[in-house]
Parts: structure tokens; C-alpha cells; sequence
């Protein structure tokens, strides 16, 4: 009895969701049953060892990658760093082609001696990165737009367009307005303490904020002490009271997610005057105490893809995917190369039949774009384009564990857009319109539409690798995922 | 790479198995000095790994990187003899990769989705058209026969 139960705690605790109390279980099923422990043991490794085997972001290529883009994000001229990471990398490749004899054929010491030489290599670039990715980390995130009558207790600048690092503002007296690099901005009333975190990122600790987050923003988090809300354009307030471990989340405008951390679910807010407050384990939603005017605007429908993304990547490279991303699940990717042998694009389908095409009036694809770990920026173009394709009905069967070999080709596809990065851009929103799009997706909607998108220009060729952009995915922590906006053409009632 | 999946079977996060394990060779190259060229490096690397995990079972629980405190102290508990009694010194990957592509397609399938995708058995349930617990049953059954794949591989190569 106890085998089986203890079967199924391993699988799920390995394989899918699992509660605290579940493990809690297990703990105590192994705890005096070293038979049992040394079981869960040998599950844990093999499930570890198969992910550094089945994905392919985890390399210490790419360890090495991250690291130097970091370096790069804040440092572009530092030729030794860079010597250090080209022999680096020349390490590393040994490695991966060598990967089949040193098992075998080489004596474990001087095995050993040369995965020293190996690790020490990566360890000291780490080290020397270290000291540039706490640069990076405090780069300037935001500006001080103005001060009406502000009183600061505060490390950082105080006086109106300063450049603001991440750090803690106190605002003792005033009101005063933060411009974040992102496009988002806030309003805050003093007393308040503010902590910015990055440029998409803020933490209200006391005090009320108005927080306004234009297109450019969309999935701007906003954390309290109590949970944290993530915006999905438009305005919104919050109001944190410390001593009643209080925080209230009010919608003004537009749509915001409230996060409560011991709930794994969310609470969307898309009706203007509805709040949520979080208080120890509780979270109440409230309903507007004003009544509001019933608003009269072109209504907006969106669509996202319910977990139906994957990124493919040429075979060339699938036999280095040794290691899984721990972001492999919140991104999707692009790349192209002379060669083609490192290509990514990606598919994703969006299931439009619930939408009515004959009232819509416009249609856009959105995408968030999010800080690649993988490649140099230096390396691209100083603009990228990107394609977005759409596949007839006949060509888009694909599961999520496409191969590159059968994956529908962006050639199979028509391409409906595209859009550019410059390559000096890390996040953003982009998007593509018109015509085409809508009458693609007017054509295909009574079943799900693939879209394709992919990189059309090339990287400068060299030695080191070029960026791969990523796009935040559905389950994307901070950005929204690609989503299809509706535009009506009518103007609906809202009901109060 | 094997530092890694020592890592995770001391019970750290899967997301932040990476991050402990560079920590630990950072460590590592601070103390180099100190490390007896005579002993096992991996032996060495492990024991450091071990530490950072009892440091963070005694960090405040948003800042840990384990996933469950109770877990990690068990796993973490056992001293030297458990642990190396799993042959970590062995490079298994090749063996790893043919045990692997050797499967059949639908096995393969699961592996691919479950660990290159991240999906979880329960988000591949609907595509799949099967029950979740067929899933995690399934994934079980797998990692069973590439065990006894690989060890069978060492035993052939052994001889």
C-alpha cells in the first residue's frame, strides 16, 4: 500500500503538479527507508540527466553566452573579457565534439585534469563577470519626471530628471511622478516607500501609487508585500498600508492580473472601478463604490494561444541539446544564419472562431520581446526583420515536440507582416496589422490558425554567436504572450 | 554537467539547479588553494554542492532555491556513502544518448515533450489524448529502462 502511494508521490513530484502536503507525504514515506530514498534519488538524477540531454539552451556554450551578453549589456569595449570568453568557447567546443571519445577513451586523470582546466576557465570569466553584472544590475532604470513639492529620505537622486538606479525612494511630503525606461510611469503620494526594481519591474513597500502603463510596458509587475499585480495596459492604483498588512489593488483603466502568493491562480480585473484586496490569506474582490459612466468605446477582443507555441531549430544543433533553459518554457525564439545550420523560428496557434469577423474592424498580432540569453547583440544587423506567416489549413498539424525536419516551414506559409528591432532594443512590444492579417484569419476561422514567425535578416558571421531573440510565451513571468487583438467596429454598451 | 544532476538530487529547484551549481565552482576557484591535488575533484565539488544546500535550507523561505525545506534536509542528510555510491564519477551521456534514441517513437515522444518542452504530465495529457497519470506512469517506466540501459552499456563496455 505504502509502495504505491509512494510510486505515485515520486511520478507526481517528477513529472506534473504537486502540493507542499504531497511532499510533505513523501518526506515522510522515505524518511526511515533508505531503499526508498536511494529510489527517489536515482528518479531525481535521470530526469535531470534527460533534460540536460533533450533541451538545448543549458550548454556551457551557453552558460558562457549569457555571461558575456550580460557583460555586453553594460560593456561593450572590454577587450579582455572578450579574449577570455573566445578561449573559453574554444574549450567548450572541444568538449562537445569530443563528447563521444572522452568517455571511453581518455584515463580519468587527465580527464579530470582538463574538465579542471575547463571549469576553472569558466569559473574565473564568471568571477571577472561578476563584477560587470553588478554594473549591469544597477544601471539606471528610470528617470525622476517631476516633483511637486517632494521631500525625500533617499539614496538616490532627488531632484526632478535625475536618472534613477534601482534602489529605495522615500517620499516624506509632495507628490512626484517616476518615468520608467519601459514607457510606464507612476505617480506617487508621499508618505510613500517605492522601490524600483527594473525598468518592468516596481515594489510599492508603503504609500498610494497610480501606476500607468502604455502598450510599450504591457506586463509591467508591480509587487507589495502582500502579492504582486501584473499590468496589461492602462492605468490602475495601489494602496499599501504596512500596519494592516493591507494592500489594495484598484483598476481605473484598461486590465490588470492580481497575484496572491499563496494562491497559484490569478485574479483579472477588466472592469474600471473594481479592486482586490490582499490581507494575510485573504484576498476580496470588491466592486466599484462610485458608479461609473457606462464607458461607449470600440470594443477589444483578445486571443492568445493557450499554450500552443514551440520554437524549432535546425538538426545541426539538436544533438548539442544537452540542456534544458530553465526559461525554455517562458520564451519563444528566432534566429537566422548564413549558414542555417543554428536557425530558430517558432510556431504559434491562436483559436479566432469565437471571434465575430463580421463586426471586426481591425486586427493586430502582438508579441513582447525579452532579454535573449543566448548570442551577442553586436553580432546582428542594426536592424532585424521579422516575418510573420501565415499556414494554409492543409500544413498545420504540429504537436508541441516538433522537429525541424517536420515542422511547417515558413515557405509553407504567406508571409502577412513583419516588423523590425533595432538591435540595441531588449524589450518591447511589437506588432504587426492590415489587411492580410484579417483576411488570413477571416479565411481560417472556423479552426485554429498556425502562425510562423521568423528572422529574415541574417547575423554579421564571425566567430562569436549572434543574438537569438526570445519572445515572452503564455507562461512568461513578467510579459504578456503573443496575443491576437480584435478591434470591433462597433461600439458596444458596457453595462455598469 | 554531472555537478548538475547531483545538484537536483539534493532536492534545489530544477530552475535553480544551474545557478547552485556554478556557485559551487565558483567556491570552488575561490578555494583552490586549498584543494589536495591528490583527491577526487568531483568528490571535492560535490562536498561544496552539499554545503550551499544546508545554507539554503536555513535561508527565509522566499529567497530559498530549494523546493521543499524537508525534502532538501533528508536528501542533504545522508553523508558521503549514499552518494557515491551512484557511480557519479561516470560520464553517461553517450550511453544516455543511444539508451534514448533507441526508444520507441511514442516513448521518445514523452520524453522529448516532458523534458526538452518542460511540459508537465498534466499539460500533455489533452494533446496526447492520454490521463495524466497514464503519463507519469509511462515517463516512469522510462526512466526504469534507461537505467538499466545505461548500466547495461558500462557492464558491455567493461568487458
Amino acid at each position: 500500500m505504502n509502495d504505491d502511494r509512494f510510486e505515485e508521490l515520486v511520478q507526481r513530484f517528477i513529472d506534473d503538479h504537486v502540493t507542499e502536503s504531497q511532499i510533505d507525504e513523501l518526506v515522510d514515506l522515505c524518511r526511515d527507508d533508505e531503499g526508498k530514498l536511494s529510489q527517489l534519488r536515482e528518479h531525481l538524477r535521470l530526469a535531470d540527466l534527460l533534460s540536460q540531454y533533450e533541451a538545448e539552451l543549458r550548454s556551457s556554450q551557453c552558460f558562457v553566452d549569457s555571461l558575456a551578453q550580460r557583460k555586453s549589456a553594460g560593456d561593450n569595449a572590454d577587450d579582455f573579457v572578450a579574449r577570455v570568453v573566445e578561449s573559453a568557447q574554444s574549450t567548450s567546443s572541444v568538449k562537445q565534439n569530443g563528447s563521444d571519445t572522452f568517455s571511453s577513451n581518455v584515463s580519468p586523470r587527465t580527464f579530470g585534469d582538463w574538465r579542471w582546466k575547463l571549469w576553472l576557465t569558466v569559473a574565473s570569466i564568471a568571477a571577472l563577470l561578476m563584477v560587470g553584472f553588478v554594473d549591469w544590475q544597477s544601471r539606471p532604470v528610470a528617470t525622476l519626471a517631476s516633483s511637486e513639492n517632494a521631500a525625500w529620505e533617499s539614496v538616490l537622486p532627488t531632484t526632478p530628471g535625475s536618472r534613477l538606479k534601482p534602489g529605495l525612494l522615500q517620499l516624506r511630503s509632495g507628490v512626484a511622478t517616476v518615468q520608467f525606461d519601459s514607457g510606464a510611469s507612476v505617480v506617487l503620494e508621499a508618505p510613500a516607500g517605492f522601490e524600483l526594481v527594473s525598468s518592468m519591474k516596481a515594489r510599492l513597500v508603503s504609500g498610494a501609487a497610480i501606476f500607468d502603463v502604455p502598450d510599450s510596458a504591457i506586463g509591467f509587475t508591480v509587487e507589495t508585500p502582500e502579492g504582486y499585480a501584473i499590468d496589461y495596459g492602462t492605468r490602475f492604483a495601489v494602496q499599501v498600508e504596512p500596519e494592516k498588512q493591507r494592500s489594495e489593488f484598484e483598476l481605473i483603466e484598461g486590465e490588470i492580473a492580481v497575484h496572491h502568493p499563496s494562491a497559484s491562480d490569478e485574479i483579472r480585473l477588466t472592469e474600471a472601478g473594481r479592486s482586490v484586496s490582499i490581507s494575510g490569506n485573504e484576498l476580496i474582490v470588491e466592486d466599484s463604490l462610485v458608479d461609473h459612466e457606462p464607458v461607449s468605446r470600440p470594443t477589444v477582443i483578445r486571443v492568445a494561444t493557450g499554450g500552443r507555441i514551440t520554437s524549432v531549430l535546425h538538426a545541426a544543433k539538436r544533438h548539442l541539446k544537452w540542456h534544458a533553459h530553465p526559461l525554455s518554457r517562458e520564451v519563444f525564439t528566432a534566429k537566422r544564419t548564413d549558414s542555417g545550420a543554428f536557425d530558430h523560428y517558432s510556431l504559434l496557434e491562436f483559436d479566432a472562431s469565437g471571434v465575430p469577423f463580421d463586426e471586426v474592424q481591425s486586427v493586430e498580432l502582438r508579441v513582447n520581446l525579452v532579454p535573449s540569453s543566448r548570442g551577442l547583440a553586436a553580432r546582428l544587423p542594426r536592424v532585424s526583420r521579422f516575418g510573420i506567416y501565415g499556414l494554409p489549413k492543409v500544413n498545420s498539424t504540429w504537436g508541441v515536440a516538433v522537429t525541424w525536419e517536420n515542422a511547417p516551414q515558413p515557405s509553407d506559409g504567406v508571409l502577412l507582416g513583419t516588423f523590425e528591432v533595432p538591435r540595441s532594443q531588449q524589450r518591447g512590444n511589437f506588432m504587426i496589422g492590415g489587411e492580410k492579417l484579417l483576411s488570413f484569419l477571416r479565411d481560417s476561422s472556423h479552426s485554429p490558425v498556425t502562425l510562423i514567425i521568423s528572422r529574415e535578416t541574417s547575423q554579421l558571421e564571425g566567430v562569436g554567436p549572434g543574438l537569438t531573440h526570445m519572445f515572452a510565451s503564455h507562461s512568461h513571468p513578467e510579459s504578456v504572450g503573443p496575443v491576437l487583438e480584435f478591434t470591433l467596429n462597433h461600439s458596444r454598451k458596457i453595462l455598469p | 554537467m554531472q555537478l548538475r544532476s547531483f545538484v537536483r538530487t539534493l532536492g534545489v529547484d530544477p530552475d535553480w539547479v544551474d545557478d547552485l551549481a556554478q556557485e559551487a565552482f565558483l567556491v570552488a576557484f575561490r578555494e583552490k588553494a586549498s584543494f589536495d591535488r591528490s583527491r577526487d575533484i568531483g568528490k571535492w565539488l560535490r562536498g561544496i554542492a552539499r554545503n550551499l544546500v544546508r545554507n539554503e535550507i536555513r535561508k527565509d523561505a522566499r529567497r530559498r532555491r530549494i523546493l521543499h525545506e524537508a525534502l532538501a534536509e533528508l536528501l542533504v542528510s545522508c553523508e558521503d556513502q549514499c552518494h557515491e555510491s551512484a557511480h557519479w564519477t561516470e560520464m553517461k551521456m553517450p550511453a544516455l544518448r543511444d539508451c534514448v534514441e533507441q526508444l520507441p517513437s511514442k516513448s521518445r515522444q514523452l520524453v522529448s515533450e516532458r523534458y526538452g518542452g518542460g511540459w508537465l504530465a498534466d499539460e500533455m495529457a489533452e494533446q496526447l489524448r492520454m490521463s495524466a497519470s497514464a503519463i507519469r506512469m509511462g515517463l516512469t517506466r522510462i526512466r526504469r529502462q534507461l537505467k538499466q540501459c545505461i548500466e547495461q552499456k558500462a557492464v558491455e563496455e567493461g568487458t
